[in-house]
């Protein structure tokens, strides 16, 4: 949608970065996004051999999921440098935070089934549940504020206290990230499971598409008014409020294919769903990577936060040679583990 | 301060990890290699075994480094301002060239062993070895940017890159690569040593434990022998880019003297001298220049506000070379026993490489903890020193906080660490297990 968008023009360095970071973003909800929503439904599963099965799904698949998030951070660093700074140690807490709930989920997902203690594994699956739900609302939480704006300094530092971050806007978009990312999960489930739980998981799917539904009807009235500059671009341009109408109507996609056993179907509906809603934001939220409500002036752009041409030019070689390398482990990997678990 | 000590714990913390996972990735590309070319079944019980030993320390690795990736950020803002260009760029390159690699292979190498056939198996144990050695590779390339920064230009007070390759074959980073990744196959290779003779001791599973045995103590001999010769290169290296470095790890101050080593002694930075050490002098002249007379610049010859903590280098550097050598004694004693085939009755001996396992990984963090510290007080040598590379935005109460955090997240995590390798471990190899891999 982004690069169709700016097909024929001559795009600069920046704008290519700033694409190249959000096309990373995606891919690392597209898949992370279903293991993190998984282990969050994990919480309500009862059976011994139903939560077996579904750390098995994603058992071989998560690290090389969680890889992207480490692309996005390094190609940040790399491309906008200033704005990793600012964003980073302003968000520090947050980010500590998530930090923790990854390296919880990391340990909980490889061990849990390595133990055969009744009471390690209940606090193992514990673990595993809290932790990929809250590093999901830590996810929405940072997208949240980063649409509102945060109070840069002259330095185009971030000052800021966990409160203010706790923000209403902000915890609504957590709570939409997380069930965005449940319904993401569950469906990812009902692909390759079979049986009990994949009934569970089917189960499950109305009531979560509802709750997304009345989140995300939240956020964007919330976004419409109360933070002008996240939706200037939408307004010079209003035809692009057309991008909203495929969310909704994949969320019946979804119900309907589910209802159908159209598995396949329902899951590229939620991709699609994921791709959309990380294409607005990123929309809402170009040329700006901080924006500063309090001191519009110091707002940092992409091209105030960038690195030098130079250096922009070398990664995107970098980048050219990189790239292709990611995507043909991730396909080994996705060819190598596809189909049912049995 | 509490940024320093934070970092300097997490990545200490992480580098036991990563190293074993260098060292061991080496391992089971060449059992899985015999595997592959004799077709015997011994082999393939070692790499399921050593394998699910591996998947337990790589894990560990993620866990502990995902934090580094954004601690740079996080409490070294200034600094990544400064640097993003040139540092930011290493760690992108590190990001597609290793971690994609590593991680998704992995995943075939340790869950894959029914859904591929062999010789794709022994392709993705290939790629995962490659992979962090990668990783090895561009970090140590960033690292020794900041120790001899090359190929940059300071435009608008920062550094922009202005030579992609001289950033990459700075001085320094082709002797450190050869020695880092040294000292992770000695760490990896000790490591399956220490358990390899745990087995022999106990009379279990004894020609397994023994092929691992020998496996291993190849690849430790050649690598504590590689450390010497890269470890020479390192301090060649040094004295021509870092001489304050140079002259803190033997506590030299002499304006214009030949350089004496110490085998031990203790730096009284006040007196500017070493007291109670014992001496060789102009050893280190002749070593590095070839002539026992050629004078090397002391820290005299600095002016003091470039001082790095000239005892605690010194200390460090001395643990790394005493280690080192004694790695190098055990190992050559290792062969020769070997070659006379009494190695596996020596019970001494093989109770010494039990204990021997810390060995590399202390040798490993000194040495870092040389080269890291006696970089101060520079964050990029000459150029940043490390207190302006601080965040600035970032309350003490916050930093106490996650560090502390940290320090028990961490311990938790090394009793986890430490409680499913033994338990895998004293369970051991499952002898009766037969290959079922996916036919062509």
């Amino acid at each position: 949608m982004l690069k169709n968008k700016k097909n024929g023009k001559v795009m600069d360095l920046q704008t290519l970065w700033y694409l190249i970071i959000t096309f990373l973003m995606a891919v690392f909800i597209l898949l992370d996004g279903f293991d993190l929503g998984a282990g969050g439904f994990y919480f309500f599963i009862k059976e011994e051999s139903e939560k077996k099965i579904l750390i098995s799904s994603i058992g071989p698949l998560w690290d090389g999921n969680e890889v992207w998030l480490i692309a996005v951070g390094g190609a940040l660093f790399a491309a906008f440098p200033k704005a990793y700074a600012s964003l980073l140690s302003g968000f520090y807490l947050p980010v500590i935070c998530l930090v923790f709930c990854l390296i919880f989920r990391a340990i909980s997902l490889e061990f849990r089934n390595k133990t055969d203690s009744r009471r390690q594994q209940k606090f193992l699956d514990r673990m595993f549940s809290t932790a990929s739900i809250t590093a999901i609302f830590i996810f929405g939480l940072l997208l949240g504020n980063l649409l509102k704006g945060l109070p840069l300094n002259e330095n185009q530092e971030v000052y800021i206290s966990v409160l203010d971050l706790l923000n209403p806007y902000a915890i609504v978009l957590g709570f939409t990230s997380i069930f965005l990312l449940v319904i993401h999960g569950l469906l990812f489930i009902i692909l390759k499971t079979e049986n009990s739980l994949q009934e569970k998981a089917r189960e499950w799917i109305p009531k979560s598409l509802i709750c997304f539904s009345l989140s995300m009807v939240v956020a964007i009235t919330m976004t419409l008014v109360f933070y002008p500059e996240a939706v200037k671009r939408f307004n010079e341009h209003p035809a692009l409020y057309i991008l909203f109408v495929p969310i909704f109507i994949s969320l019946i996609g979804i119900y309907l294919n589910i209802k159908a056993k159209k598995d396949n179907r329902a899951f590229m509906h939620s991709s699609l769903i994921i791709v959309l809603s990380l294409g607005i934001a990123s929309l809402s939220l170009y040329p700006n990577l901080i924006y500063s409500p309090t001191l519009p002036d110091y707002t940092l752009t992409i091209y105030s936060a960038a690195s030098s041409l130079k250096t922009l030019k070398i990664i995107s070689i970098l980048g050219l040679i990189g790239l292709p390398i990611a995507i043909f482990s991730s396909v080994c990997l996705y060819k190598t583990f596809r189909g049912k678990i049995n | 301060m509490l940024s320093r000590i934070q970092f300097g714990f997490t990545i200490s913390f992480h580098y036991i990890f990563t190293t074993l996972s260098i060292g061991i990735s080496l391992f089971l590309v060449i059992a899985e290699g015999f595997y592959l070319k004799t077709g015997k079944i011994l082999y393939f019980h070692l790499i399921r075994f050593w394998s699910k030993i591996f998947g337990i320390i790589f894990v560990l690795g993620v866990a502990t480094g995902l934090l580094l990736e954004f601690e740079f950020g996080t409490n070294w803002a200034n600094y990544s301002k400064f640097v993003g260009d040139v540092f930011g760029s290493l760690l992108l390159a590190e990001t597609f060239f290793a971690f994609f690699v590593e991680s998704t292979f992995l995943a075939i190498v340790l869950f894959g062993w029914t859904k591929v056939g062999k010789k794709f198996h022994f392709l993705s144990t290939i790629m995962v070895s490659i992979g962090s050695h990668m990783s090895a590779v561009w970090i140590v390339i960033a690292n020794s940017w900041q120790q001899t920064p090359a190929g940059h230009q300071i435009v608008n007070s920062r550094a922009e890159m202005a030579d992609f390759s001289q950033v990459i074959f700075n001085p320094s980073s082709l002797e450190r690569i050869w020695h880092v990744v040294g000292g992770s196959w000695l760490a990896g290779a000790f490591f399956i040593l220490a358990v390899s003779a745990y087995y022999i001791l106990r009379k279990r599973v004894l020609d397994f434990a023994k092929t691992s045995f020998k496996i291993a103590l190849w690849i430790a001999a050649i690598s504590s022998l590689m450390q010497l010769a890269s470890g020479h290169k390192s301090v060649l290296g040094i004295c021509e880019n870092q001489p304050i470095k140079f002259a803190a790890f033997e506590g030299h101050y002499p304006k214009d003297e030949p350089a004496p080593i110490y085998l031990f002694g203790w730096v009284d930075e006040k007196k500017k001298e070493v007291r109670y050490g014992l001496k060789i002098p102009k050893l280190a002249s002749l070593l590095l220049h070839g002539d026992m007379n050629k004078s090397v610049p002391g820290l005299n010859s600095f002016p003091e506000k470039n001082h790095p903590p000239v005892n605690a280098v010194f200390q460090s550097y001395h643990i790394m070379v005493f280690l080192g050598f004694g790695l190098i004694l055990l190992c050559l004693l290792g062969i020769y026993f070997l070659w006379r085939k009494s190695l596996f009755q020596r019970r001494g001996l093989l109770k010494i490489f039990l204990v021997s396992a810390i060995g590399p990984l202390i040798a490993n963090q000194t040495g870092w903890f040389s080269a890291e510290v006696g970089r101060q007080p520079f964050l990029v040598y000459h150029l940043l020193r490390t207190s302006e590379g601080l965040s600035a935005n970032l309350s003490a109460n916050y930093v106490l906080f996650s560090l502390l955090a940290f320090i028990l997240v961490y311990a938790f995590l090394f009793v986890v660490f430490v409680y499913f390798v033994r338990g895998q471990v004293l369970k051991g190899p499952d002898l009766e297990e037969t290959a079922q891999f996916v036919e062509k």
